[in-house]
């Protein structure tokens, strides 16, 4: 045979091959999609029942929760993802329902031995399922995940664990912000904000954490959160942490939290010695605080070389009340500090004005500030 | 159960389960309710329909649930007609925009029907009193 008889016949096999794989291809999707509309079909006609299960009188509910559980396979197959689905949509005994159905029906059984899955896809689903049941019983497979090769799986894992809520899953959520196994730090920190209370020992415990960015999340969270019962470790943190980012978190939790005895901490942050970005945020938090205590230390702020130290000064004024706003209203007068009378005009806008004694004649106090005057302070 | 006493509710959510699940809810109390997949559809209808309450979600293809509440409030046929809003968590921040623009109520979602079902009675109540 020759190459001339050969390649007409090679050339022929292969396009019948072709022509064969593209007819198995489209006769694949055919079935697919035909499946698909099946399955779509049967759960349209179990909609009603999935209806009266979630939001049905409890007798309906009930009687809704039965006939779904002794479905045949393929129909629960079919109306099982709408299940599943409805879990992060609703709250409270209709979700208990949900849960309950497929309890019965062995889909969280399931779920938990999906986490142990070869397929990333699986472990991911399975976590989802078990986190939107908030199933207590699957925080130690759940914590397990947090350290899976895949990182998908670990941030569904994070995201589990932040909806079931346990203090043992904060611990856990904390130390995997960091390492070559980490989980981003806005997504731990959504699932412990998340957790709340519950957290607020594992978050005191991460401010002892040798690692600065487990501080660091820490420090955010137990301000976000008003963890009281952390502040005496922010506070720590706030003199003394060798990383500056850990204590402008913590100045700025102590802030939020709102405890009076912050204010001498916070003080000692706006010294002048310390680095601008601390001193900027400490500023900011003194003004959360309201005390009468900062108002020297931040009138003499208010000359700050640092804009922004000197413009949370001054809205910082705004916020400790009358005495505030008295130095600001006297600072205003100066040309050069435009701070106090920005911070003046934006509360002014707000309805607060500070109490000014009438001006001399000698001492005429500029338009901003005589716009102010006479009236009262918050 | 029919506390609706066949009032007219507008129920627009993209999310079917969401919208399904309400509708259900409300007509076994006895509303009469229509729905819309979108804000342009929800404000179609309300102008259609003159529902007496709309339940809108906050994120909505379209016009949002918050652009719908500022349509309906600048015409004087819908400018007294109660609105619950229907919002995520994190979406929790529109809300004071919503009420801004002059939304009666908010529902967080996720939510429980029945939570639902009590704050429409309870903002129904409210605007005819």
């Amino acid at each position: 045979m020759t190459v001339a008889t050969v390649l007409p016949v090679a050339l022929l096999a292969i396009g019948g091959f072709l022509v064969l794989l593209g007819l198995l291809t489209v006769a694949r999707r055919v079935v697919r999609c035909r499946a698909v509309r099946h399955r779509r079909a049967l759960a349209e006609s179990l909609r009603r029942t999935v209806l009266e299960l979630v939001a049905g009188e409890p007798d309906q509910a009930r009687a809704a929760g039965d006939v779904l559980v002794q479905l045949d396979s393929r129909r629960w197959s079919a109306v099982e993802p709408d299940l599943e689905g409805l879990l992060l949509k609703v709250r409270g005994e209709t979700h208990q329902a949900l849960v309950s159905v497929l309890e019965r029906r062995g889909t969280l059984a399931r779920a938990l031995r999906r986490t142990r899955s070869r397929d990333p896809v699986t472990r991911a689903r399975g976590a989802e399922v078990l986190g939107a049941a908030a199933r207590t019983n699957a925080v130690v497979d759940l914590v397990e995940l947090l350290r899976d090769r895949d990182p998908d799986v670990r941030q569904v894992a994070a995201r589990a664990l932040g909806r079931i809520g346990s203090a043992r899953a904060a611990e856990a959520l904390l130390g995997v912000v960091d390492g070559p196994l980490a989980v981003p730090p806005r997504i731990v920190s959504t699932a412990l904000l998340r957790i709340g209370v519950a957290a607020h020992p594992a978050l005191v415990r991460g401010l002892s954490d040798p690692s600065a960015l487990r501080r660091a999340v820490a420090a955010e969270i137990a301000g976000l959160d008003g963890a009281i019962d952390a502040v005496p470790a922010l506070l720590a943190r706030l003199r003394a942490d060798d990383a500056l980012e850990v204590r402008i978190r913590s100045a700025r939790a102590v802030g939020r939290i709102g405890m009076p005895g912050a204010v001498e901490a916070l003080l000692a942050a706006t010294a002048d010695h310390e680095p601008p970005p601390l001193r900027t945020v400490a500023a900011r938090a003194l003004g959360e605080l309201g005390s009468p205590k900062a108002v020297p230390r931040l009138a003499e702020l208010l000359e700050d070389e640092t804009h922004r130290v000197a413009a949370n000064a001054a809205a910082a004024l705004v916020r400790c009340g009358a005495p505030g706003l008295a130095v600001l209203a006297q600072r205003a007068r100066d040309p050069g500090c435009g701070h106090a009378r920005e911070a003046l005009a934006l509360a002014e806008l707000r309805g607060v004005r500070p109490v000014l004694p009438a001006p001399g004649p000698a001492d005429p106090a500029p338009a901003g500030a005589r716009a102010l005057a006479g009236s009262a302070a918050p | 159960m029919s506390s609706g006493q066949g009032s007219r509710v507008l129920v627009a959510d993209d999310d079917r389960d969401i919208r399904d699940l309400v509708v259900f809810k409300l007509q076994q109390a006895g509303f009469v309710v229509d729905s819309a997949g979108d804000g342009l559809e929800a404000l179609d209808l309300a102008r259609s329909t003159r529902p007496d309450l709309l339940l809108l979600d906050v994120m909505m293809p379209g016009l949002s649930g918050v652009d719908v509440t500022r349509e309906l409030r600048a015409d004087p046929a819908t400018a007294r007609t109660p609105v619950i809003l229907l919002t995520a968590r994190a979406q929790e921040a529109d809300v004071e925009t919503g009420f801004a623009t002059g939304a009666d109520d908010y529902v967080v979602k996720p939510f429980s029907p029945r939570e639902l079902l009590s704050r429409v009675q309870a903002v129904l109540t409210r605007a005819r009193s």
